[in-house]
């Protein structure tokens, strides 16, 4: 019997070791709530629905988690969104070009942004908070700017909104999920499976360290945001497929989701702690709620409060268990 | 009349370590005692034993004719002895008079402080204690180093002390500032009658001060010095001790007459001036020098961390114009900073990612990252360092201080590198993993490795190297070669 207990404990505290298990426990536990209060929650079509409905801020989230790794962030990740969706849609409706150069174009923008504010960060070494905080008004400023605040639709029809996001393979499965995944599994290798990857977590674990040890550091932050704002980029070309529209004052807030969704999967603000799938989940687990709370047809008004209860939640939780591992 | 204050048979030991043993001491009212002896001689324990911050094993303090036994540093406070310490504790944006009365009790009126009376005070202060006139406004942090600590000292005095401990005041000062507060110490011992201990690491700032000077060595009180017979030879050897050390490594056979590093005229502005020296390959060469003389940036600008403003490194015949961290890794160049903690470690990751890390550099752009590489590299490594780890998977924080600082060391030893800079490479670890360590240099040495070491240990580098450089304020004070090399000169040199 006492081998028995021995083995138990052992595995659990194999379990309890795997920073990731505690998002994937609270994700499962909300899915349980949710289809004993709408039975509907528990449904194939409902399932593809949440991963749909995360495929836009987890693809944000999990590059936006490698930053705040590297120990920066990107509060302009949402105005990026924006400015993307808006060259696409002046370069497609003003000057006619085709809807996929158009896009490619309105990706690379997205990129250069994210370029610019790690050159920013790299030469003038201000606080990333306070440096993309502006550079946000300023894309945001941009983003209005050339749309004169007009939102655009786009009525023809071309095959590049059944790739990013019209089309149901196999019957059901939409597109964008495929998207998620290849951005998720791109993401993870690079993160936790590549010496790039380890040296992400070394500069946010110890930036002297990491430095004294021959990593460029400001390089590796600098490719950080590239790519943070490449996924901004990505997320707004499934959001224009999905829409068929673009507004100016698209992805308001998402860099806080994204940031949220970090956090809600373990990630440090403090930096070099941190997990894509953590992320993953935890980009879920904010549809879900949402998705669950519609479903039991709660008040859309109290969602966003909800949202921030679970949030405010699981961050105790976590730090609870780091306190407890440190002592 | 009884003596002011005295300490008899104090005795204090951490586990296996005694740290004092049967210490006494005599301070006299309104006089200043001088308290010397190197880094680990016990100097530190005996203030925290005095100012309440650690009680004695045995022994007993008498303050004023009667039985002292503060429980903590707040009951000596309350008694009237401070201590005052090397890092000055201050909010720099808050005005002198908020942080000369910054504590649990704020004078305060309506629930609002009480400026005007914290300001028109601590003006009276100034001028009772120190009898200079100040503007009690301005915010500290716009005030020079020494004015900070004057402000401490009011703030410590204008809370009755009577007895207070200056725990080496002058690291951070520059001579004139050095000057300025002697002069106050010196007005408030014959004025006020204020009794001061004073520590230090400086000869000359010792024997200028104090009325008497006590000496501690390995624990043990070795010496009282009146005024009269001060005398920087005298101090010196106390301090070191006339015990000849018989365990010095001597590998004179195995230097080759190749010049591994050669540096010439080296300056880092506000660290260190117009340094020459040139090691051989398979010698240990140590940078002695006090806290300050530039020893620890020495040795990290040779790494390019920073680089160097001006001067020259040759490297195996080859010029250097400007040392960056890059190029030095490029020469084949090893570096162990100073600071395991914030330099070194990397606290949330494993013990295989933090030995392999340099090597991690080394491996350009995006690879896959093959654990049972590193893992196996660790494994290698803690073999032949002797670290004991039970799994290269396990946090690094799950070693001991003495195992993670040889994983520091494995970290640049994976590279195998021809030249490895260790600044205190044993600061920090307890005295067994010090001689490991220690074992670890010598034989890397007979390996044909050139090293550099520099330490605030003189016994280490007596112990390790074969020409030790002695620096003083930025400047080369002395090349000790082998044949010069004697604890004696190797003291006067760095301390006077």
């Amino acid at each position: 019997m006492s081998v028995m207990g021995n083995n138990n404990k052992n595995f659990l505290l194999k379990i309890t070791k795997n920073r990731d298990i505690g998002v994937i426990v609270a994700a499962i536990v909300i899915a349980v709530f949710f289809t004993i209060a709408s039975p509907v929650f528990f449904s194939a079509y409902n399932l593809f629905n949440l991963l749909r409905q995360t495929a836009q801020l987890g693809i944000i989230a999990m590059s936006m988690t490698m930053l705040i790794v590297v120990g920066e962030i990107d509060l302009s990740v949402g105005a990026i969104y924006a400015v993307t969706g808006v060259v696409t849609g002046i370069l497609v409706k003003t000057f006619h070009i085709d809807i996929w150069p158009a896009a490619f174009a309105g990706f690379l923008v997205a990129l250069s942004l994210g370029a610019i504010n790690g050159a920013l960060i790299s030469a003038t070494r201000i606080n990333s908070f306070i440096a993309t905080l502006s550079t946000q008004m300023i894309f945001r400023g941009i983003a209005m700017v050339l749309s004169q605040g007009q939102p655009f639709s786009f009525l023809q029809s071309s095959s590049f909104f059944n790739v990013f996001a019209r089309s149901r393979i196999f019957g059901d499965f939409p597109v964008q999920i495929i998207w998620l995944a290849a951005w998720g599994v791109f993401s993870y290798f690079l993160l936790h499976r590549t010496t790039f990857g380890i040296k992400i977590f070394a500069t946010g674990d110890n930036r002297v360290a990491a430095d004294l040890s021959g990593i460029k550091t400001m390089r590796i932050k600098r490719i950080c945001f590239i790519l943070t704002a490449s996924a901004a980029g990505l997320s707004a070309l499934i959001s224009l497929a999905f829409l068929k529209t673009v507004t100016p004052t698209q992805g308001g807030g998402l860099e806080l989701e994204a940031i949220a969704a970090g956090v809600l999967g373990g990630t440090s603000m403090s930096g070099g702690v941190g997990s894509i799938l953590g992320t993953f989940i935890g980009a879920f687990i904010m549809s879900e709620i949402r998705t669950g709370l519609v479903l039991m047809g709660t008040d859309a008004y109290v969602q966003d409060a909800f949202v921030g209860l679970v949030i405010a939640l699981a961050v105790i939780i976590n730090v609870r268990i780091n306190y407890s591992k440190n002592r | 009349m009884p003596d002011f204050f005295a300490a008899h048979n104090i005795s204090k030991h951490f586990g296996s370590i005694q740290a004092l043993k049967d210490v006494s001491l005599i301070v006299p009212e309104g006089k200043v005692l001088g308290l010397a002896g190197e880094n680990g001689a016990g100097k530190s324990t005996l203030i925290k034993i005095i100012c309440g911050a650690l009680t004695s094993d045995t022994g007993e303090m008498l303050y004023r004719g009667a039985s002292y036994k503060p429980r903590d540093v707040a009951e000596a406070e309350a008694k009237g002895i401070s201590v005052f310490h090397q890092e000055i504790p201050i909010c720099p944006h808050l005005s002198i008079a908020a942080n000369v009365f910054l504590g649990p009790s704020i004078p305060s009126q309506k629930g609002m402080p009480d400026w005007k009376y914290m300001n028109q005070k601590c003006i009276e202060f100034y001028e009772n204690f120190l009898n200079e006139k100040i503007d009690p406004t301005i915010p500290i942090g716009s005030c020079s180093v020494a004015e900070q600590q004057l402000a401490l000292l009011v703030r410590v005095l204008s809370r009755n002390a009577k007895l207070v401990i200056l725990d080496e005041p002058t690291t951070a000062l520059t001579v004139p500032e050095v000057k300025r507060l002697f002069e106050a110490i010196k007005k408030l011992k014959e004025e006020k009658q204020i009794t001061f201990v004073f520590v230090s690491h400086i000869l000359d700032e010792l024997m200028e001060l104090s009325d008497m000077i006590t000496v501690l060595r390995d624990g043990q009180n070795v010496g009282n010095i009146e005024k009269s017979e001060f005398s920087a030879q005298i101090l010196s050897s106390l301090i070191a001790g006339k015990a000849i050390d018989t365990k010095r490594i001597v590998r004179a056979d195995i230097i080759s007459s190749h010049t591994s590093i050669e540096v010439k005229s080296l300056s880092l502005a506000g660290h260190f001036e117009n340094i020459s020296f040139a090691v051989r390959s398979g010698e240990v060469f140590g940078i002695a020098g006090l806290q300050g003389s530039g020893r620890s940036a020495l040795a990290s600008s040779l790494f390019g961390a920073p680089p160097p403003d001006s001067g020259l490194i040759i490297i195996e015949g080859i010029e250097v114009k400007r040392m960056t961290v890059e190029t030095a890794m490029d020469f084949n160049i090893g570096y162990l900073p100073e600071d395991r903690k914030s330099k070194g470690i990397f606290p949330d990751m494993d013990i295989a990612q933090n030995i392999g890390m340099a090597k991690m550099h080394t491996l350009k752009g995006v690879r896959i990252y093959n654990r049972k590489i590193f893992d196996h590299l660790a494994v290698e490594m803690a073999n032949r360092l002797s670290i004991k780890m039970s799994n290269p998977r396990n946090p690094i924080s799950s070693l001991s201080g003495g195992n993670q600082q040889k994983a520091m060391l494995a970290r640049w030893l994976a590279l195998s590198p021809t030249i490895l800079i260790l600044n205190e490479p044993t600061r920090g670890v307890d005295v067994g993993a010090k001689s490991e360590i220690a074992e670890i240099i010598a034989s890397m040495a007979k390996e044909g490795y050139t090293i550099i070491i520099a330490s605030s240990e003189m016994e280490e580098l007596l112990l390790l190297c074969d020409r030790i450089l002695v620096l003083s304020n930025g400047h080369t004070k002395d090349l000790l070669e082998r044949d010069t090399l004697t604890k004696e000169r190797l003291f006067m040199a760095a301390m006077s």
